[in-house]
């Protein structure tokens, strides 16, 4: 097994407490800084040859995640600096924040490309204008799915305060059918980051990405 | 699951559909414009669309500024940067005071003002330097040009679409799959004639769809079949008994807009004839007044010769002998125009 970079506590607190963006449930977990940069968009020239084209994409270059998991759900608390709250689309020209968590399927998923037909990853989605986040699986570029937040009781709360986003994630470890990440206690999630700014026009792949998958140990 | 589709694939077609507007006779009386608003747009989102529209060249154009904004392809085909469209640019949604003006004891007081999308009193919107077109004194000239989505054969949309939502039907038909489309509008960017609108309702794409739920039961696209001036005709390519066929690949009279753009458009235009010009005591000249460059700058050079054959049917008329070209143009039978695509809409 992989060596782990960083750590999911375990805490006591209830799924409601800990889907509290500042709530004290968070309180004790440790900060993981997550370095990010803007997506390689050239290699997805055969899928969008305007994409491609992107150069100015990928503006938050760092973020904040803490993991939690209460032995029944596993929670995901990602924070950036972002000054423009971009929460909806009040023109056509205009787009949403967003962010994203990623997990491989299997181990060794290119997250770069969102996996491929063999490895496909899943991911959680939350949107700044919509009400619910999406639970997504991809195979490769341009074959991602958003699935709804009922298929997998994903669940997300954001919290845009003092120019800053903060976004909890939270989905129960186990899942049955479907193909889902799964998670267990004392075992190890891959998880990689991506968070789109909306005012610098940023979707789909125009994005800034944590790049390799993180390895956590959930905490026992 | 079934691998990702080339876009190779989805961008071609077993035959193509095709559309012909005669410049000469386009009155900009709209009706064009309006039976495709009553048919698809007038649900909540496409306030700001008009996937079929009629503006005046030359001039800013619907959206504002379209042919300035970039996308399609260079001479190598390599796609071009392009940007997206505002609310304002779309024709916006003006909004009137009515209930102040026609309320009670009102009547004296308020006049009718619009208020944009936007709150605010607009500068902007459908057709606003209707007729202004350009020239001096005494040969000032414009023309109309409606326009719709070109259902181009090399389709930059389709190239630029990450979800790959975006295809061509066997008929030649573009259309945007809204199940796959996630409103990441790169083919907004892509399309250099602005002809995709993106609904903030839905947030969605959306765009002509050249009437195909008529055209699968044989009617035209209303665009077409509701021109009052009988200046549309509609068919396939690759029907030699077609009018669209007879216009573009045997006459070559029918042209398409802006073919530097790359994208191989079918909708194709019989470019205007030019009215005579006045010298400054009234007198016809016998010079046109539509610079022949301005023409070339919206067809490219094939546009002369298109004139030219145009110019020496009709003398052939005028002196008494037969022209099939312009008994083309006339089309004394109105369903003449349509091809196959004659049957009633009910
Ligand atoms: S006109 Fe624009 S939207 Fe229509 S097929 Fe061509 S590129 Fe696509
Ligand atoms: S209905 Fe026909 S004549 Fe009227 S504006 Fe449209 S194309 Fe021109």
């Amino acid at each position: 097994m992989a060596k782990a970079q960083a750590k999911a506590k375990r805490v006591a607190a209830s799924n409601e407490k800990l889907l509290e963006v500042d709530g004290a449930a968070w309180s004790g977990s440790s900060a993981i800084g997550i370095d990010l940069v803007p997506a390689p968009v050239t290699m997805a020239a055969n899928v969008s040859g305007q994409m491609a084209l992107s150069q100015n994409h990928g503006k938050v270059r760092r973020a904040e995640a803490r993991l939690a998991h209460n032995g029944e759900t596993l929670s995901v608390r990602l924070s950036w600096r972002d000054s423009d709250k971009d929460d909806q689309i009040a023109d056509l020209d205009r787009f949403a924040d967003g962010a994203a968590v990623m997990f491989p399927l299997l181990d060794d998923a290119n997250p770069l490309t969102m996996g491929d037909e063999r490895k496909p990853v899943n991911a959680w989605l939350w949107k700044a204008d919509r009400e619910e986040p999406f639970d997504v699986i991809a195979r490769g570029y341009a074959t991602s799915q958003r699935r709804p937040a009922s298929s997998s009781q994903l669940a997300s709360n954001a919290l845009h305060r003092d120019g800053q986003w903060h976004v909890v994630f939270q989905r129960p470890l186990e899942l049955e059918g479907g193909e889902f990440a799964r998670f267990a206690p004392g075992g190890l999630a891959r998880i990689a980051f991506a968070i789109w700014e909306g005012s610098n026009a940023e979707r789909a792949g125009q994005k800034a990405i944590s790049g390799a998958f993180l390895a956590v140990e959930l905490e026992a | 699951m079934s691998a990702v589709p080339s876009k190779q694939e989805l961008k071609s077609s077993k035959r193509q559909l095709a559309t012909v507007i005669d410049l000469s006779k386009c009155m900009g009386c709209q009706t064009c414009t309006v039976a495709c608003k009553n048919l698809w747009t007038q649900r909540e989102g496409t306030e700001h669309m008009r996937w079929a529209n009629v503006s005046t060249c030359p001039g800013k154009g619907y959206p504002k500024d379209w042919e300035q904004k970039g996308g399609g392809f260079d001479g190598e085909g390599r796609p071009q940067p392009g940007r997206l469209t505002n609310l304002v640019d779309c024709g916006d949604n003006f909004q009137f005071n009515h209930g102040e003006v026609l309320g009670a004891g009102n009547a004296q007081g308020k006049k009718l003002e619009p208020r944009s999308a936007r709150g605010e009193v607009p500068t902007w919107g459908y057709n606003w330097d209707e007729d202004q077109g350009k020239g001096d004194w005494p040969n000032p000239y414009f023309f109309y040009m409606p326009r719709k989505c070109n259902h181009c054969s090399n389709a930059p949309c389709i190239d630029a679409c990450s979800r790959n939502a975006i295809v061509k039907r066997d008929d030649g038909i573009v259309v945007i799959e809204q199940d796959r489309c996630e409103g990441h509008r790169h083919c907004v960017e892509a399309c250099p004639y602005s002809m995709i609108y993106f609904n903030p309702k839905s947030q969605k794409s959306e765009k002509c769809i050249d009437c195909f739920p008529r055209v699968e039961k044989g009617v035209a696209p209303a665009c077409n079949r509701q021109c009052v001036g009988r200046t549309r005709a509609y068919g396939y390519l690759d029907d030699p008994e077609s009018q669209v066929h007879k216009l573009v690949k045997q006459w070559k009279v029918a042209l398409p807009l802006h073919p530097e753009f790359g994208t191989e458009p079918n909708v194709y235009y019989v470019p205007p004839m030019s009215p005579l010009a006045y010298d400054t005591e009234g007198r016809l000249t016998g010079a046109g007044r539509l610079p022949i460059e301005v023409l070339e700058g919206y067809f490219g050079p094939a546009v002369r010769g298109a004139l030219d054959t145009i110019i020496a049917e009709r003398n052939r008329r005028k002196r008494g002998e037969p022209s099939e070209l312009m008994d083309l143009l006339i089309s004394r039978r109105w369903l003449d125009r349509f091809a196959e695509f004659t049957a009633e809409p009910i």
